[in-house]
């Protein structure tokens, strides 16, 4: 079942052409990668997506309900949760509340057919938080920081989990760690479209990958096939391949 | 050391009722002049309170309060010979939330200075209205308001408010406040509907700002729109709370009191001065203490 669809999605910022014309959908189950240089556009989908600015025109679906032009806190009641690039927490709160007001804002019903544990207590073990329970978020280092970012995400109990560029950064082993979560959530039943600068490290865990470049999409299909595709391999100048 | 600080917490916390209990009573011992001010006193930690609850909480600095006092001002000035004080600020507080709703809906959209800079447009706004009517249409200059003695009412009221917002800040309204102050993106991203919570809050705060200016206006006995509108009371709640500190509702009761305090003894001692010497202490305040006196004194003790 396509889970999210979008239609010819346009983005103006003034004379900037952001998005052109992007055609996407995501499957329920799926994991889908959204790759592309920086600047291509992958950000601003998500905040096309998430209802954070409407798109200049296009229209999004999602479970086949037209969501395009709600404001961000229906769409994450429906069941479509999001991080940030630059993580955005609730720099005074504690860890525990951060988490805990999400979940008091973002889920009125249960959107769940999942099998995740929504209890806030097993989601702080599930990311290696349970002991930076009390601490504030702005104290909080790096990598911690983005794993409260899904934590918190994962709190509004979405049926779909959008992430951008969670790994950026991070050390092969976190990297790892957070491969992991992201395999187990998908096995759990939720739905993932997760952007990745770096090629290498979302073609592992994809089952398809769509790309973007200079606001249009370029390529779209299963990874292998995807990284050798030629307007794929140009648009990068062979920088993902670099890169690790 | 446990002990000390066991009966430290509770007589911390038994403070609030000890106080009330006093000032209920104080009216039987104290001077006439000591009373005043301690009406003044109060009726600058409500605004405060009021303004932290709102203001503080969102960091949408609002530097309007005194358009909602000073509504609350006259509608005990027009009302108060007809209707019976209680109803008078029923009124005002209706009428304050309804008002602060609409404007709320409108200055909302912006941010920042912007909204500072609108808020405080609208008192001047109201002031200068008010004067031209009042020259123009009823030629007159103020309104007389039946003189009582306002100690109980502002006592109570102010009491009120900060039973309120100790309340409020702990429902879903507070918590959605608090999320917006720390991160509006993140707030609306995660469910909340900051527009509607954005424009509530404001309303419930300057409904307690109207409802402390009506219970205020029968001390003056005659009021002009320059004194229900003064832009002090504009000025002060964020000062106030500023200094205080925005973490807790206690930051903008100790800094009413303290500013309040201040500003009695140098405006006595120093008339022409004073405003620049309490401009002066605020800046080495703000610069020294950006979490505001109450924000080092209670992470030491929590
Ligand atoms: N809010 C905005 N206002 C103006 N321009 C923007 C805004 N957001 C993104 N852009 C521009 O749109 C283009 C795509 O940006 P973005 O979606 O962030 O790229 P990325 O693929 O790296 O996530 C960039 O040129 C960026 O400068
Ligand atoms: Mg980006």
């Amino acid at each position: 079942m396509k889970l999210l669809e979008g239609k010819e999605i346009t983005k103006h910022f003034g004379g900037l052409v952001a998005l052109q014309n992007v055609d996407f959908d995501v499957h329920e189950g799926e994991i889908v990668g959204l790759i592309g240089p920086n600047g291509a556009g992958k950000t601003t989908l998500f905040n096309v997506i998430t209802g954070t600015f409407p798109s200049t025109s296009g229209t999004i679906k999602f479970e086949e309900k037209n969501i395009t032009g709600l404001k961000p806190y229906k769409i994450c009641k429906l069941g479509i949760a999001r991080t940030f690039q630059i993580p955005k927490p609730f720099p005074n709160m504690s860890v525990y509340e951060n988490i805990l007001a999400v979940s008091i804002f973002g889920c009125d019903k249960d959107k769940g057919t999942s099998n995740v544990k929504w209890d806030i207590n097993q989601i702080l073990e599930k990311f290696g938080l349970a002991d930076k329970r009390e601490t504030q978020a702005s104290n909080l280092a790096v990598f911690e920081l983005r794993m409260l970012e899904i934590a918190r995400a994962l709190a509004t109990k979405p049926r779909l989990l959008l992430l951008d560029e969670v790994m950026a950064g991070l050390n092969p082993k976190e990297t790892a760690q957070i491969t992991d979560i992201t395999r187990g959530l998908r096995d759990d039943g939720i739905t993932i479209l997760m952007i990745e600068h770096n090629m290498r490290a979302t073609m592992g865990v994809s089952d398809r990958v769509i790309v973007l470049d200079q606001g249009m999409k370029i390529a779209d299909g299963n990874p292998e096939k995807v990284c050798k595709d030629p307007q794929v391999v140009e648009a990068y100048l062979g920088e993902a391949y670099v890169e690790d | 050391m446990n002990l000390t600080n066991m009966k430290f917490s509770t007589l911390l916390k038994l403070s609030p009722i000890i106080i009330f209990i006093v000032l209920t009573f104080a009216p039987l011992f104290a001077k006439t002049y000591h009373l005043a001010l301690v009406t003044s006193v109060l009726c600058w930690i409500g605004l405060a309170v009021s303004w932290h609850f709102f203001s503080g909480t969102t960091k949408y600095i609002s530097l309007g309060s005194a358009a909602f006092f000073g509504v609350g001002v006259y509608i005990t000035a027009i009302f108060g010979k007809s209707l019976p004080f209680p109803v008078v600020l029923l009124l005002a507080a209706a009428i304050n939330f309804l008002f602060a709703l609409c404007v709320g809906l409108v200055t909302l959209r912006l941010k920042g200075i912007y909204f500072a800079i609108l808020t405080f447009g609208l008192a001047e706004l109201l002031n200068n209205a008010i004067l031209f009517w009042e020259m123009q249409v009823t030629g007159t200059r103020g309104r007389f308001v039946t003189p009582i003695d306002v100690y109980y009412p502002i006592l109570i009221i102010t009491f009120i408010i900060i039973l309120a917002v100790i309340i409020l800040r702990r429902t879903k309204l507070g918590l959605g406040l608090r999320m917006i102050g720390e991160s509006e993106d993140a707030a609306v991203h995660f469910g909340v509907n900051t527009t509607l919570y954005k424009v509530l809050g404001f309303a419930v705060s300057s409904m307690f700002m109207g409802l402390l200016g009506a219970a205020f206006s029968p001390r003056w006995g005659y009021i002009d729109s320059g004194m229900a509108f003064n832009p002090l009371y504009s000025f002060m709640p964020a000062i106030m709370t500023l200094f205080g500190g925005t973490g807790r509702i206690i930051g903008p009761v100790v800094g009413a009191i303290v500013i309040s305090l201040l500003e009695e003894y140098l405006l006595t001692t120093f008339k022409d001065y004073f405003m620049i010497i309490l401009g002066g202490i605020m800046i080495i305040v703000i610069l020294t203490l950006p979490e505001g006196m109450t924000g080092k004194l209670l992470k030491k003790n929590t």
